[in-house]
């Protein structure tokens, strides 16, 4: 009770205070103190009231209506018991607009709108009955609303709605984030933005109101609805520095041209900020769909290598098992019939070996898992006979940090497979003499390899070549994969000019899993 | 000789829970009564030269220059002051340093009633100066020393209020003894008074609570964030402390950089605000006077409410408070600055309100300072971004009048609304750094 006291009681300053300086600046603006209560003032209190608990009423409203009473009896206006009418009449108005306000930013922002509307039609209906007319009224309750409501929102869920860190010595221990850059670009948007609207000769005084929307554009760009309010609020500074220099504009057009530009400010921002939301959920799950596809090569590669030990274990005892039971009948059994059964036996059974060992390869690179990767990217060179076929081949590793049996199984298959296609390519197709295979191990793993050969149309790159599969396992582990060929024709020309950059060239880079 | 200003040694004794309680209720209450009653004083023997300066130039036929030059030199040296007794304080006892300081420039005071010359009251004066930088940084020392974190905004702000207070009260007490006796009395009773007061802090006041035997304050109250901070940089050296936490802590800067433009404005305002009433809109001086008041009071309660407001609403966080305040700063700047018509209660009512938006940063920075640094260099961290407050206060004076010789009114109003708009844009990188989203790349 004593703390709700306190409390009540500081919020009643503060708001008092702020009211108090509002209405300054507002009836300096329109020249017309009744109006001035209705232009920022009572806009506070709703930007404040909606966005405090219903039991910190008493002192929001008590602040208003101290003051409203303490001003009139100060400019002797008693006709102000209008206002204060207008003050409670927005009670229930604001007190249903509470129990709305939750919910989504967009939501928000709605009932904002709605509530600022059905306000400034109560002031119309309280206030235009004497005095001011109708339409003045609405202007300036509009006005006010939109520039000062938003802004209290803003503030609200800036500083209320986030858990802040507490101050403490070990802070030192972070960097400043101190955009100078930024700070200095919107010092000269805003300088830019007072210069336009005090500055333009009087040909072109009438493009100035278009000036307005260039540092609402800018700022709703990059900070989204937030930022179009911020530019919306300098401009609106640029406009009465104008107002008091320049231009002898009405009060009714300034008003306007206010309005006018918070509300454009606002819906742009809003626009853009929905936009850049979808992008931030598109990018959200696109990251998702690679890290899914990225899961899957990982199952598949386990799967596989799983089955491979399976097969190989199983199936290739049984059938060494099978063989020599087949062997041990032979020479067992004398008659003919016996020997062809025994020798179709050890065929079938042959058969059988030979069609688990294509299949096995096909599965799993069994000399990945017996050798590692360097080593079986050389017994490949091998197998493939490059040098039988006249391909000088060059095998460099660039290992700094860490070395190739640190890599995770699918990078070190899918390498291998890569490998083994491109080495296929070359061996039947390229016509090569010279082969570089280059792995560099850094933050991610760069393969890239290299012939001399006859290359390829682009329009051919990667039909039929089976690398097309590569390039998809590639890209779904999150990596690039690149082939670039220099074509026959292409090829003879460079070869007349001299360059040495002719073959293909293959580069792949996967990031580290 | 000078020993037993040194700080002694902290020792733990055999204190029951409810003897360690009872304790510590007694202190809290009597030093912050002492505290509050000796910077009120402090303030005294601040500012009697200001009050009793009209008289002054009447009676010795000093020149006005000579007597700006003497406003600057004297916060220039405040502000030195407040940073080197600060660096001092944090290694001795805040009882016999607040104490003597107080007794000195009493004593300084009376000296400077007595005497005629010009060059006398300059170096008078900046000796005064020196001395005065004694109080707030032993100040600082035992706010943070005998009040937790979760609590502090209260009692510092309820402390800070003895600026408003001395400030209000020096100008009656020397306006009558000028107006009754003479300006040499507006001095030497003060100063007299300040001895007295001086005397009496060294018998009341008391050193850390580790040095009698007690428990820190944050162990006493179980509060997560000041045992933090306690337990932060532990067995390091005074000097390493000094240069690791104030010198190259670059948040200290910041809040140094915010605090130059609050005193910009608060001492503009303070120090020109009559002249301004008089000269714009035409009241005569003591009316001027009554509407200036209103500032001190308005600093009264916005001390306050900034104090408790950062307690309460942001759980001992005084950023998001500051923030709020500057915006407020610019909203009354602009507010006196366009007021459409002269009205007593108006624009006083606009003085009242600077007063109040004004005063909260000025606490919550020197708070805010004071937390971000190590437990054992509270006084040098206060006292740094004081010495850059000072200087802020000096450029309020002579640069500020070159402005106003040239732009008039609009010039001075100008310069302290950006002054207090950039205040808040200062204290931007300060709410990042607060914001949990930037948790992942603090390095």
């Amino acid at each position: 009770m004593r703390n709700y006291m306190v409390t009540s009681i500081c919020s009643w300053f503060l708001l008092s205070c702020s009211w108090f300086c509002l209405w300054v600046i507002g009836y300096y603006f329109i020249m017309e103190p009744e109006l001035a209560i209705l232009l920022f003032p009572f806009a506070l209190r709703l930007g404040v009231s909606l966005h405090t608990p219903k039991a910190y009423w008493p002192a929001v409203y008590g602040a208003e209506w101290w003051l409203t009473i303490s001003l009139a009896i100060l400019l002797e206006q008693p006709q102000w018991f209008a206002v204060l009418a207008a003050s409670i009449a927005s009670i229930p108005v604001v007190w249903f607009a509470h129990k709305l306000h939750v919910g989504t930013q967009w939501r928000r922002l709605c009932v904002m709108a709605g509530v600022i509307v059905a306000t400034s039609l109560l002031n119309v209906v309280a206030i235009s009955s004497h005095g001011p007319s109708m339409w003045m009224v609405m202007l300036v309750s509009i006005t006010g609303g939109l520039m000062i409501v938003p802004s209290c929102y803003l503030i609200w869920s800036y500083l209320f709605q986030s858990t802040w860190i507490p101050l403490t010595a070990n802070l030192l221990s972070r960097s400043i984030e101190f955009r100078t850059r930024h700070i200095f670009f919107y010092t000269i948007l805003f300088v830019v933005s007072i210069a336009m609207q005090i500055g333009l000769p009087d040909e072109l005084r009438r493009f100035a109101p278009f000036c307005l929307a260039i540092p609402i554009i800018l700022l709703a760009f990059r900070y989204g609805w937030q930022g179009a309010l911020l530019g919306t609020l300098l401009n609106s500074v640029a406009l009465i520095a104008a107002r008091s220099g320049v231009s002898d504009m009405e009060v009714t057009d300034l008003l306007l041209s206010l309005s006018a530009q918070s509300l454009t400010g606002i819906l742009l921002g809003i626009g853009i900020q929905r936009q850049r939301d979808l992008n931030v959920q598109l990018r959200k799950e696109l990251s998702r769909n690679q890290n899914l596809s990225r899961q899957l090569v990982k199952a598949e590669e386990s799967v596989r290598r799983d089955i491979a030990r399976e097969l190989h274990d199983e199936i290739g005892q049984n059938i060494t098992a099978i063989r020599t039971q087949a062997s041990i009948l032979k020479r067992v059994e004398n008659s003919s019939m016996g020997e062809r059964c025994a020798n179709m036996i050890e065929g079938l059974s042959l058969n059988v070996y030979d069609t688990t060992k294509g299949l096995l390869i096909r599965l799993r690179p069994k000399t990945l898992d017996d050798l590692g990767l360097e080593e079986a990217v050389v017994q490949l060179v091998r197998d493939l006979e490059c040098d039988a076929n006249g391909i000088d081949t060059k095998i460099i590793w660039n290992t700094t940090e860490y070395d190739a049996t640190e890599l995770t199984d699918a990078t070190k298959v899918t390498l291998y497979r890569i490998c083994q296609e491109a080495l296929n390519n070359v061996v039947k197709y390229a016509r090569a003499s010279q082969l570089t295979l280059t792995f560099t191990l850094e933050e991610s793993v760069r393969l890239s390899i290299q012939d001399n050969g006859i290359g390829f149309k682009p329009e051919d790159n990667l039909k039929g070549f089976g690398l097309r599969g590569m390039r998809e396992r590639v890209q779904a582990l999150g990596g690039e994969f690149k082939l670039d060929s220099v074509c026959c024709q292409q090829l003879t020309e460079t070869a007349e000019s001299g360059a040495d950059s002719s073959g293909t060239r293959l580069s792949v880079v996967l990031p580290i899993l | 000789m000078f020993g037993f200003i040194k700080s002694q040694p902290s020792y733990k004794a055999d204190l029951s829970a409810a003897e360690v309680k009872a304790r510590y209720q007694h202190w809290r209450f009597h030093i912050m009564f002492t505290m509050y009653v000796g910077y009120a004083v402090f303030y005294f023997t601040r500012k009697s030269f200001n009050y009793a300066m009209p008289a002054m130039i009447a009676d010795l036929g000093l020149d006005k220059a000579d007597i700006g030059m003497i406003g600057t030199l004297f916060y220039i040296s405040y502000g030195v002051s407040k940073f080197l007794s600060g660096i001092i304080s944090d290694r001795s006892n805040p009882r016999y340093f607040m104490g003597l300081g107080l007794i000195a420039t009493g004593l300084i005071n009376i000296l400077f009633g007595l005497s005629s010359s010009i060059v006398m009251f300059t170096a008078l004066w900046i000796l005064n100066a020196w001395f005065q930088g004694w109080g707030w940084p032993s100040c600082s020392k035992l706010l943070t020393t005998w009040y937790s974190r979760s609590e502090r905004g209260f009692w510092w702000a309820l402390w800070n209020t003895a600026h408003n207070v001395g400030g209000a009260l020096i100008p009656l007490i020397v306006g009558y003894l000028t107006l009754n006796y003479s300006w040499r009395h507006g001095f030497i009773i003060p100063g007299g008074l300040a001895v007295f007061v001086g005397l009496f802090l060294c018998w009341r006041l008391r050193d850390k609570p580790t040095t009698m035997g007690l428990p820190t304050v944050g162990h006493w109250r179980s509060d997560k964030l000041e045992l933090a901070q306690e337990n932060e940089g532990v067995g390091l050296s005074s000097q390493e402390i000094l240069a690791k936490y104030v010198l190259s802590n670059k948040y200290i800067w910041l809040l140094a950089f915010s605090y130059v433009l609050v005193y910009i404005v608060r001492t503009a305002v303070n120090d020109w605000g009559n002249l301004y009433l008089t000269e714009q809109h035409g009241y005569d001086l003591i009316t001027a006077n009554g509407a200036l008041s209103l500032f001190e009071f308005g600093g009264f309660v916005g001390s306050l409410v900034a104090g408790w407001g950062s307690d309460k609403l942001f759980g001992g966080n005084r950023g998001p408070m500051n923030l709020i305040f500057a915006i407020g700063i610019f909203m009354s700047v602009a507010a006196l600055w366009l007021m459409p018509i002269t009205g007593f209660v108006l624009q006083a009512g606009a003085f009242f309100a600077i007063g109040f938006f004004v005063f909260g940063p000025q606490m919550l920075i020197g708070m805010a300072a004071a937390e971000c640094s190590h437990k054992d260099s509270a006084g040098a961290a206060t006292g740094f971004v004081g010495l850059f407050a000072y200087m802020g206060a000096a450029l309020a004076g002579y640069p500020l009048a070159l402005v106003m010789q040239d732009y008039h009114w609009t010039g001075f109003f100008v310069v302290i609304s950006a002054a207090s708009a950039v205040v808040g844009l200062l204290l931007l990188p300060f709410l990042q750094a607060q914001s949990p989203t930037v948790t992942g790349n603090g390095a």
